[in-house]
């Protein structure tokens, strides 16, 4: 069995999963090449890539492989061309989300989904930021297409003003100045419902469970962590600049006794929510990267899914769990064909 | 009210000075009422003035046309004048003009409280308001909201009660509105109006009591209200409607839980609207309201986000939680052809798939066109599928007999006359497949407790 990574950086050197997917498809005993598009050949069925031996990465061709680990995004338009031409004759093992729209709207059609979807808008006009507030009392503007928390303005009814949190700024306003602020928002922008999910000391958190399938084809949580921002930022996503923390000692710090049963509830939901999600796809995923808020009422609320989420510290696990899967995938489309 | 020198009062009424400096605190149109630091008008000729009650008081005064009895104690503190139905209508020009605030006058067949009351409260957030307090429209009440007009008055806003041609006019010279909202119109009191006609004039009333000028609210699908020769008037007209091109155009109408939303269009520019309450009709409520308070100077997006936060009052198609896991539709404030309609849209939209009972008292003022519209009622059951129909008196009892005549079975139709008897009937229909509607008026014997046993 021969396994190929289809990437986009030439030198295998630079990315860092290269070295220990071969390293442990050489301990299941099946062959691993790392390739970019350059280097397919498909009137020959041939491709010219790398495989690692004694500490550096040699050259050499390989017939096409049994799977492909497609890891990266394309840029060019030939690459794209090459990329999408291989996929309809290789199994690939990663399939994209879609943008953050797509996926809120993959999520309304699930009733189940669906409760854990964060009340949303895209802004047409400032009566829906103010009928959101009026409903919600706190809510989030940020632009349709953020960045890092850029431009997210939380915006809380108090008794009797508005306060409007920047990243930089307080404000507090009365309705009319809230209105002229709204006006000269950027356009383009969404408001959703504010999650209340703090921990006991005011920290902002918010909980990246980590999924993946493993030899046999099932979801497993690889890692739930939690993350935790820093006080008086408007933060949606805590990625940037967030303290980690174990899962298990940060639930026993922040909810002592009752840290067992929301690790239930917690680790229920990856797997639920996982398989109920894939379902709403036409293709099937191998990796999944669900950021939840935990709120007040132990509600959880999902900010964001992702189909390639970032490493965290434990790569040998997840890189273990992506070749196993790729195995088991090229496993089956083996019995496919011979059953053809 | 704003404290006044009597003497002030007296020159506003042609009468004669008095030596004294007295502060008015209080102003009171009837004898029964009496108090320090008070001004009576004597307006309830056929009552006597309590003297024991009168000595007690200092500075009240007491206006009026009758001579004085010899018993009289505090003679001085009598203030005459040649007519004293004139003498409080000078009174009332005089104290109103002493204030400037805008003052909005709601009238319609329907939708006159709930209108009016979306209007202050949304004003009320930022603003001294003075308006009818729930459906107290009655002339009665217009002392009591005149008096509370003061300094700081910076809005009215008065639901016009209309049972009679001339009201209206009648209630302009108090309030002296500077907008005008017609919400709609039906069919009401026409007991006292006669025709249709009649009554769709007592309406128009509304222009000569602008004086013809300000601004004129009008619901532009309303066929009734064009009929209304509009050529005199010299303000603006103003429209709303969700059917024809109006200035405040309302679409995209969508029931959300107990909330009404849609899309106000002005001037090509859209705003989400989104109001607590049930049934279409209530877009209609709030396109008049929000033009209302557009053209009292509030922005509407500003409007918008305090209408979001209106709180409705009881029983205008409420939504309540029935015995048997059923759906009680409380409409049970005031009833007339028009607003059964309405209720029995609601009735149809909440009643999707469901069994649906409609409950109905008495209308009262329809005068000789009763049996036209009670017909008209028994065809609007029909049309909305009612699957049973109950009524609750004798008078009633007509529309079961008019919606037999129509082809609702008669198994299907109840007449109950006693709350005993209407209870124990619903306690046997009333499921969770099923929702009732009680639509009476609270001018019918226990409009209210006919509820009590149940809605949990």
């Amino acid at each position: 069995m021969l396994i190929g990574m289809l990437h986009n950086r030439k030198d295998p050197n630079k990315v860092s999963r290269a070295y220990l997917y071969s390293a442990i498809a050489n301990q299941e005993k099946v062959g691993f090449f790392y390739f970019t598009t350059k280097g397919v050949d498909f009137k020959n069925k041939l491709i010219k890539g790398k495989y690692y031996e004694q500490g550096i990465w040699k050259d050499k061709t390989f017939p096409f492989p049994d799977v492909v680990i497609n890891s990266a995004n394309q840029k060019t338009k030939t690459q794209k061309q090459i990329y999408y031409k291989l996929e309809t004759m290789i199994p690939y093992t990663s399939y994209p989300v879609g943008s953050k729209t797509f996926v809120y709207s993959k999520l309304k059609k699930s009733k189940y989904l669906e409760q854990f979807l964060i009340p949303y808008k895209v802004v047409k006009n400032n009566t829906d930021i103010l009928l959101f507030l009026s409903k919600y009392n706190k809510v989030i503007v940020k632009p349709v297409r953020g960045h890092h928390g850029d431009n997210v303005v939380k915006i809380e009814e108090k008794n009797d003003y508005f306060e409007v949190i920047e990243k930089d700024n307080i404000y507090q306003f009365d309705l009319i100045k809230l209105i002229d602020y709204l006006d000269n928002l950027p356009k383009n922008k969404v408001v959703q419902k504010f999650i209340d999910s703090s921990i006991s000391s005011g920290e902002p958190f918010d909980f990246r469970l980590h999924l993946q399938k493993g030899k046999n084809g099932e979801w497993n949580i690889t890692i739930i962590v939690p993350r935790i921002g820093s006080k008086n930022r408007v933060i949606t996503n805590i990625s940037q600049g967030s303290q980690m923390m174990e899962f298990i000692k940060f639930l026993r710090k922040e909810y002592r006794g009752d840290a067992r049963n929301i690790q239930k509830q917690i680790e229920t939901f990856a797997i639920d929510f996982t398989y109920e999600f894939e379902k709403q796809y036409p293709y099937n995923f191998d990796e999944l990267g669900i950021d939840i808020g935990f709120d007040k009422d132990k509600n959880i609320w999902v900010y964001e899914v992702n189909w390639r989420p970032g490493q965290i510290f434990i790569e040998v696990i997840t890189a273990r769990n992506a070749i196993n899967y790729a195995i088991y995938l090229a496993k089956e489309r083996r019995n496919e064909n011979a059953k053809n | 009210m704003q404290k006044i020198n009597l003497n002030e009062i007296l020159k506003a009424l042609n009468a004669d000075h008095i030596d004294e400096n007295i502060m008015i605190h209080q102003v009171s149109d009837t004898i029964n009422k009496l108090g320090n630091h008070t001004l009576v008008f004597h307006l309830n000729k056929d009552e006597e003035i309590n003297q024991e009650e009168f000595k007690k008081y200092k500075s009240c005064y007491i206006v009026t046309d009758q001579p004085l009895i010899n018993n009289y104690i505090n003679k001085k503190n009598y203030i005459f004048v040649d007519n004293i139905t004139n003498a409080y209508k000078e009174f009332i020009s005089y104290y109103r003009n002493l204030f400037n605030p805008l003052v909005v006058a709601v009238t319609g067949t329907c939708g006159k409280t709930t209108t009016k009351e979306m209007i202050s409260q949304v004003l009320k957030n930022k603003y001294n308001v003075v308006h009818t307090i729930g459906s107290k429209n009655n002339i009665r009440f217009h002392h009591r909201y005149l008096m509370k007009f003061n300094d700081k008055t910076e809005y009215g806003v008065f639901e016009t009660a209309i049972t009679h041609p001339g009201h209206l006019i009648h209630n302009c010279e108090v309030f002296k509105p500077q907008i005008g909202i017609i919400t709609n119109i039906g069919i009401d009191h026409l007991n006292w109006c006669k025709t249709l006609d009649n009554y769709i004039r007592t309406k128009a009333e509304l222009l000569v009591g602008l004086k013809n000028k300000g601004h004129i609210i009008i619901n532009n699908d309303d066929e009734n209200i064009k009929k209304i020769d509009f050529s005199n008037y010299e303000g603006k007209i103003i429209t709303f409607g969700t059917n024809n091109k109006s200035d405040y155009f309302g679409k995209d109408i969508r029931q959300i839980d107990n909330n009404v939303t849609f899309t106000l269009v002005k001037n090509n520019r859209e705003y989400n609207v989104e109001v607590p309450g049930n049934g279409s009709h209530n877009v209609y409520n709030a396109l008049a309201a929000l033009a209302s308070l557009d053209i009292l100077g509030m922005s509407l997006e500003q409007a918008i986000y305090y209408l979001s936060k209106y709180k409705p009052i009881r029983s205008h198609t409420e939504i309540k939680k029935g015995i048997n896991k059923s759906i009680i539709i409380d409409d049970t404030w005031s009833s007339n052809p028009t607003s059964v309609r309405a209720a029995l849209e609601v009735l149809t939209n909440i009643g999707k798939n469901k069994t649906k009972i409609a409950v109905l008292g008495k209308i009262s003022y329809l005068g000789k066109f009763k049996k036209e519209l009670y017909k008209q009622i028994a065809k609007d059951i029909i049309s909305n599928n009612v699957n049973v129909l109950i009524t609750i008196d004798e008078d009633a009892k007509k529309i079961g007999k008019y919606a037999n005549d129509l082809g609702m079975m008669p198994t299907n139709i109840f007449a109950t006359k006693t709350k005993k008897e209407l209870t124990s009937l619903l306690k046997k229909l009333l499921n969770q497949n099923a929702v009732a509607l009680f639509k009476t008026s609270m001018l019918d014997k226990n409009s209210q407790e006919n509820l009590t046993e149940v809605i949990i």
